[in-house]
């Protein structure tokens, strides 16, 4: 997976570049829009994480214009990094087509996090596989794979398990997973989640992931720490 | 002592000169009327006079008068007053009536007098006849009864309208300074309704040219103080900006020489402890600065609500909780939520800021293993966020402190900035809501709850699963 970082502070950059790469990306910086523009007509980027205070043009004006463009690059997901935390930088950059935004100072742990998810996410349409930690999901021929081997999910369980996939280390309501087995069943109340969540668990046991209850709030799937 | 106020003044240069002036024209009117009154009596007295010196007869060297005493008779009658005359020979005789008449003496022409006679205050005329052998002098006096009611009934009639005009020329002046103070009393009370972060200007219209200036005056230093208030804003705000980009790459080199120390196997002690030493203390930095930066900014006027939206708490809290899950977790804490629909009026980030402030302070002040839970939900009044921990409590002589700016509470850990309840509370009062600090209902532990009155408090039915 490769990742184009548009920063021109060298030390955020640096610890941008230090922290991605550790995680197992291959990632080129360049420290203005121009050179992200030169940058993207040779090469394909899986990700761009995109500082919004460039000198020169502006991040959003770049972002707006490379929207505004068709061609492979425009699908390019982008991730804006920003030291104004304003609800008007981050709708504009949200509306202009940024998929995800992080506010300075941020922690390279959650940063890395927001990249995979937004990789899975973007990439899940394109590519039929998924990965959490160890666990690889095939959406096309529907499989579930760990390292001790298969495991066997019906199809409402798949469709939760799908869902948490794509969205890894964020918490998602019970609403929002009600949602993604809805067309099952229309009866389905939030206690059924709460069925089949423990069933996934039991058959998730020892494959180095977990489904963390945030009580009130929702369910995140994390990777068990190694 | 306190300056006279402008009413006092006013009424203290109006009145007293106002009555002077009254007195002083009543005085000089009382005169110009009297007058023709008095002119009238002594024609009367003159014509006596005259009559009287019609008998004047000179005869062999000696003067007579011819005066029966009939006409003497007719000559004394008077209704009210008394007459008296005496008729004085060039020789100085009495030729007669009465002898101790006395008049002024060498008189050149006919000359009114007054003097006392029989104890009683007289008028008198001093009329001079030639005669061939001399000026013998015929004097007419009368008593002063008439005149004196005249008077009398001229300085009663007089002194009751110049009362009245005293009196309504009084009641006017105060009506006036009254009405025209009402414009500056009116400013004074609008000036003063302001809540101290209210700085529109001042309307200008209805106000009388003189106010003018003053109002004016006022909306330029009220824009004067917005504006330094606005220039001092925006310097809080660009100075925490300017630092975020500097402490993202701090935070972000620590954190790697914290991984790089660990894999290259340094142990425990020494230069890891230090290197997360320097972690801690960015987080602490960059937590400082995010603080300072939203107390800037809720630092806006009350009236200012651009930026408000119905907002769902209950969306807002389980947000607040996905973000802070992570360093609940770290430190072995059940972070939870129990949440009930209910939506307010209000700017998106000044209540994530209330929430995680709220969360912020119970993660750090609950030791490890506790339980925190974030609430919502409508209330008898509106709608309240709750937050409670398990936490050590906060004694009830430091439940007032605690919202003071950098106030920490002597048994805090370290790490906390004291600005969080500080933050709290300031966003609260923009939508005029109470935070009370209470004790948690399970022993120990605190709870935070913040009331926003039902003025912006709306009630949605409980959303459908399926929506």
């Amino acid at each position: 997976m490769r990742i184009l970082v548009i920063e021109d502070d060298p030390l955020v950059a640096d610890a941008l570049l230090g922290g991605l790469r550790d995680a197992g990306f291959a990632v080129d910086r360049v420290e203005s829009a121009e050179k992200a523009e030169l940058a993207i007509r040779s090469e394909h980027f899986d990700l761009m994480v995109l500082d919004l205070g460039l000198p020169g043009i502006g991040g959003l004006d770049w972002l707006r214009r490379l929207r505004s463009r068709s061609g492979q690059e425009r699908r390019t997901p982008v991730l804006i990094l920003t030291a104004r935390d304003g609800i008007d930088d981050r709708v504009d950059g949200l509306n202009l087509g940024a998929d995800d935004y992080i506010v300075k100072p941020f922690v390279l742990r959650e940063l890395i996090a927001r990249c995979r998810a937004l990789i899975r996410r973007t990439g899940a349409s394109v590519s039929s596989s998924t990965q959490v930690g160890e666990l690889v999901m095939d959406a096309s021929r529907r499989e579930l794979h760990s390292r001790a081997g298969l495991i066997e999910l019906t199809p409402r369980e798949w469709s939760i398990m799908e869902y948490l996939m794509l969205h890894a280390n964020t918490v998602v309501s019970k609403d929002k997973l009600l949602q993604a087995i809805s067309g099952w069943d229309d009866n389905l109340g939030p206690n059924a989640i709460e069925v089949y969540i423990s069933r996934l668990r039991g058959k998730l046991e020892g494959a180095g992931v977990l489904i963390r209850t945030v009580r009130g709030v929702g369910y995140r799937l994390e990777e068990t720490a190694a | 002592m306190k300056p006279p106020s402008i009413r006092t003044r006013l009424q203290l240069w109006l009145l007293p000169s106002l009555v002077l002036i009254l007195g002083a024209f009543s005085v000089f009117d009382f005169h110009r009327a009297i007058e023709p009154v008095e002119a009238a009596y002594d024609a009367a007295l003159a014509n006596t006079a005259f009559a009287v010196s019609a008998r004047l007869r000179a005869e062999k060297g000696t003067v007579a008068l011819d005066l029966d005493d009939q006409t003497v008779a007719l000559l004394r009658t008077d209704l009210i007053d008394r007459i008296f005359f005496r008729v004085i020979s060039p020789t100085n005789e009495t030729l007669a009536g009465d002898i101790g008449l006395k008049g002024p003496e060498n008189i050149v022409g006919p000359t009114f007098f007054d003097t006392m006679f029989q104890d009683k205050p007289v008028r008198g005329i001093a009329y001079p006849v030639a005669t061939p052998i001399g000026v013998s002098v015929v004097l007419v006096a009368e008593t002063t009864v008439k005149r004196d009611k005249a008077r009398r009934d001229m300085v009663a009639s007089r002194l009751v309208q110049d009362l009245a005009v005293v009196f309504f020329a009084v009641l006017v002046v105060w009506l006036s300074v009254r009405g025209v103070l009402r414009p500056l009393e009116q400013l004074a009370s609008q000036v003063q309704a302001r809540s101290p972060s209210d700085l529109m200007p001042l309307p200008e219209n209805g106000s009388p040219t003189e106010v003018l200036p003053l109002i004016d005056a006022l909306n330029r230093l009220f824009g004067r103080i917005g504006s330094t208030q606005d220039i001092q804003r925006r310097f809080i705000e660009n100075a925490a900006h300017q630092l975020r980009t500097p402490l993202a790459g701090l935070q972000g080199q620590v954190e790697l020489a914290v991984r790089e120390a660990a894999s290259l196997g340094v142990p425990a002690g020494g230069l890891a402890d230090r290197l997360s030493r320097i972690e801690q203390a960015t987080s602490r930095v960059t937590r400082l600065a995010n603080q300072l930066l939203t107390l800037s900014r809720s630092d806006r006027p009350t009236h200012d609500t651009a930026g408000e939206r119905q907002l769902e708490l209950a969306e807002l809290v389980a947000d607040s909780v996905a973000i802070q899950i992570d360093r609940a977790i770290d430190r072995d804490q059940d972070l939870g939520a129990e949440t009930q629909p209910v939506s307010i009026r209000a700017i998106e980030w000044e209540l994530r800021e209330v929430l995680s402030n709220l969360i912020d302070n119970a993660i750090r002040y609950t030791p490890r293993g506790g339980q925190i839970t974030v609430r919502c939900g409508p209330d008898d009044s509106g709608a309240f966020i709750e937050v409670e921990d398990s936490g050590p409590g906060i004694p009830a002589q430091e439940r007032d402190r605690v919202f003071e700016r950098f106030f920490r509470a002597p048994t805090a850990p370290a790490g906390g900035s004291g600005l969080g309840l500080s933050i709290v509370r300031e966003i609260a009062s923009l939508y005029q809501a109470q935070v009370e600090i209470g004790d948690s209902s399970r022993g120990t532990g605190t709870v935070v709850r913040v009331t926003f009155p039902e003025a912006i408090r709306r009630v949605y039915p409980s959303p459908v699963a399926d929506t």
